[in-house]
């Protein structure tokens, strides 16, 4: 690592520590279960039948389109909501009639909501005052959590004197203040700016890890999800349609919508041909493979959809072995910095790619012919038609 | 000259114009004639004497209606601020048609005129009004309780007037405690009552002290509620001045009245915004 991101911070100046980087130890007792939860609103199911276990320690992240159930089963577990059916048990015991203020667990809002008649101090005090702590153990503790949030010196502003990241941090300090059995994140980090907030992932990463806080983060970007999980739970629908490590569920994605959710996925329509000696696809005039996937029940002509993410489309000035005619027209390049993204026209139908800028002397031009190759392996059957 | 900086007060000149010879000048001509002599035929003589200050600050006729005064401004306010504080509340937690329900309801009286306001309380509590007839007929009572033309009276007049100048600071002041702040607490551990005193009670202090304000100062200069539903055994400075300068044709005096009462709501003005910073000074932030 080439710059320190913690010049204040001994421990990690000289590298992250081993524990940072272990794999959390599973216990028997799960911090958190859900089995069976499920909650609706008038009629509609917010949250259908949800089973999830979290072990303590654990970074997971609810990832999932807005309206996905994500932000209630945040409450269910806050406390703010009831379930109607299925349970939430902490540390073994069911919690579903305990009110939020009777559960240890702390959640760090989209906003923050930190009470702004209250100095950072005050705030962070907040949970140990309504636990009675002595006000010698509340003052050690807020030194305790300000230092390890980098909030020195801001102890006695108020919340509208702080910059956003300061908030952050404040709301963090205040979450952590009252060492809680967990922690929720809910869209903390979607109103800071771009740099900051992967700064801040990064930091609470680590920080988070260190002190081995058990996390659910609940957010709709998948940037965010990626950098900060142990494992991710993809919900849509209300249901969680698959639990696994970041890798698992973009690699090996158990759904098609979950597949699609991740990512930027480039729709392709094509003809079966199947016949004895084996099957391909047809892609309209010029592209024609054998998929990795199975053809078996598709009748010779029948129409099917499948998907292929844009990084795992390349482009070639020469005919590929699955691209011989009719080449793609490029009707738009942008650069990206690390990336650049390519739009195709082919026959009508839009596609992207995603590809490591080059360093090329002859750079893409639009209205550039090219021919589209990829890897069959990494493209999945979305519809059977 | 430059006079760029300076080209956007054109703004106020409208104001201004309206303002500084109708407001500002006669206020300034009654501070003048509060130092000038009352004579005993009813005429102003210019002079300089501090003797109507003295009169109005000794003489116990007029310290009773100053205190009769003050008295009722500060239980007004604080049945005002009783009243208003679970209405506002509501009325910030509501949304949609219920919110819009609640501030219409609270408009509407300042639409109606204050004097039909007042023939309305009158038909209400006057001694055959609404009130007295049920009691009197379900035999509650023998004879009319006595309400209009005195002090109750008034007072449920002047809250009815000033009500809505405490519920709408306070209903916008209790705003600020939105769902997430109450769920924080929750959050954290706070109960309801820990709630309510750590978050909501202070988050609410700078709308009560600026409804005090309003609602104190208008009452110290309120004139028609006093006159038409209150009593001369309690008399009340507005119609005292009024009575002083018509009647007794006494300018000097009334000015110097008029001075008073105007200095007391500035000193007043004044030490609720030092209560404000010494126990909201978030609030300017």
């Amino acid at each position: 690592m080439a710059r320190s991101l913690y010049p204040g911070d001994p421990e990690l100046k000289s590298g992250l520590p081993e524990s940072v980087l272990e794999k959390p130890v599973q216990v028997e007792v799960p911090e958190l279960e859900l089995k069976g939860v499920s909650k609706s609103f008038s009629g509609m199911r917010a949250v259908d039948r949800c089973d999830l276990s979290i072990g303590r320690g654990e970074m997971l992240v609810l990832l999932g389109a807005s309206g996905c159930g994500k932000s209630t089963l945040l409450n269910l577990i806050a406390g703010f909501e009831t379930p109607d059916s299925g349970t939430v048990s902490m540390r073994g015991k069911v919690v579903n009639d305990t009110p939020p203020h009777r559960r240890n667990v702390a959640l760090v809002f989209q906003h923050y909501a930190l009470f702004p008649h209250m100095t950072i101090t005050e705030n962070i005090a907040y949970g140990l005052h309504a636990r009675k702590m002595d006000k010698s153990d509340i003052a050690a503790r807020v030194a305790e959590v300000v230092s390890l949030l980098k909030l020195n010196g801001l102890e006695d502003r108020y919340p509208a004197q702080l910059s956003g990241g300061q908030r952050q941090r404040a709301a963090v300090a205040r979450a952590l203040a009252i060492k809680p059995d967990m922690l929720l994140l809910d869209e903390a980090f979607s109103a800071l700016d771009r740099n900051l907030r992967e700064d801040m992932q990064l930091e609470f990463s680590l920080l988070l890890r260190r002190l081995s806080v058990t996390t659910v983060i609940v957010t709709h970007d998948q940037r965010e999800a990626f950098s900060m999980a142990d494992r991710i739970a993809v919900m849509e629908g209300g249901r969680i349609a698959q639990v696994g490590s970041p890798e698992d569920v973009y690699r090996k994605p158990e759904t098609t919508s979950v597949f699609r959710f991740l990512g930027t996925i480039n729709q392709f329509k094509a003809t079966a041909l199947v016949d004895s000696q084996g099957s391909a696809l047809r892609v309209g005039e010029g592209i024609q493979f054998e998929p990795a996937f199975s053809l078996d029940g598709f009748a010779n002509g029948s129409e099917v959809t499948f998907d292929v993410r844009a990084e795992d489309i390349a482009v070639s000035e020469t005919p590929t072995s699955i691209h011989k005619t009719n080449p793609a027209v490029v009707t738009l390049r942008t650069f990206l910095g690390p990336q650049e993204r390519i739009v195709l026209d082919f026959g009508g139908e839009q596609v992207l790619v995603d590809r490591p800028a080059q360093l090329s002397f002859h750079p893409i031009q639009v209205g550039q012919k090219l021919y589209i190759d990829f890897d069959s392996r990494r493209s999945r059957i979305s519809c059977r038609n | 000259m430059n006079v760029r900086p300076y080209i956007h007060w054109i703004w106020l000149a409208p104001t201004g114009a309206l303002l500084i010879p109708f407001f500002l000048i006669p206020i300034l001509l009654l501070l003048r004639n509060s130092f000038y002599i009352d004579s005993p035929m009813g005429f102003l003589v210019p002079g300089f004497t501090l003797e109507n200050y003295a009169k109005v600050l000794s003489d116990p006729y007029y310290l009773r209606i100053f205190g009769n005064t003050f008295l009722s401004a500060i239980a007004v306010s604080i049945i005002a601020l009783l009243i208003s504080y679970p209405f506002a509340w509501m009325l910030a937690q509501a949304s949609g048609k219920g919110r819009v329900f609640l501030v219409w309801a609270v408009y509407l009286p300042i639409y109606a005129s204050v004097i039909m306001r007042v023939f309305g309380w009158i038909v209400i509590i006057a001694d055959s009004g609404i009130i007295n007839e049920a009691l009197m007929r379900i035999g509650l009572i023998a004879a009319p309780i006595r309400m209009i033309n005195e002090v109750e009276g008034m007072t449920i007049g002047l809250l009815h007037r000033y009500l809505p100048l405490m519920i709408l600071p306070l209903a916008a002041a209790l705003s600020k405690v939105d769902g997430s702040l109450l769920r924080a607490s929750s959050n954290l551990g706070g109960g309801w009552w820990f709630t309510w005193r750590r978050v909501i009670l202070p988050i609410s202090i700078p709308g009560a002290v600026a409804g005090i304000q309003l609602v104190f100062a208008s009452v110290l200069s309120d004139f028609v509620i006093p006159s038409m539903m209150g009593t001369p055994s309690f008399p009340m400075l507005a119609p005292s001045i009024f009575y002083e300068a018509t009647t007794n044709a006494r300018w000097a005096l009334s000015g110097a009245m008029g001075t008073l009462i105007l200095l007391s709501v500035a000193l007043f003005l004044i030490c609720m915004n030092l209560i404000m910073r010494r126990f909201a000074p978030w609030a300017k932030l």
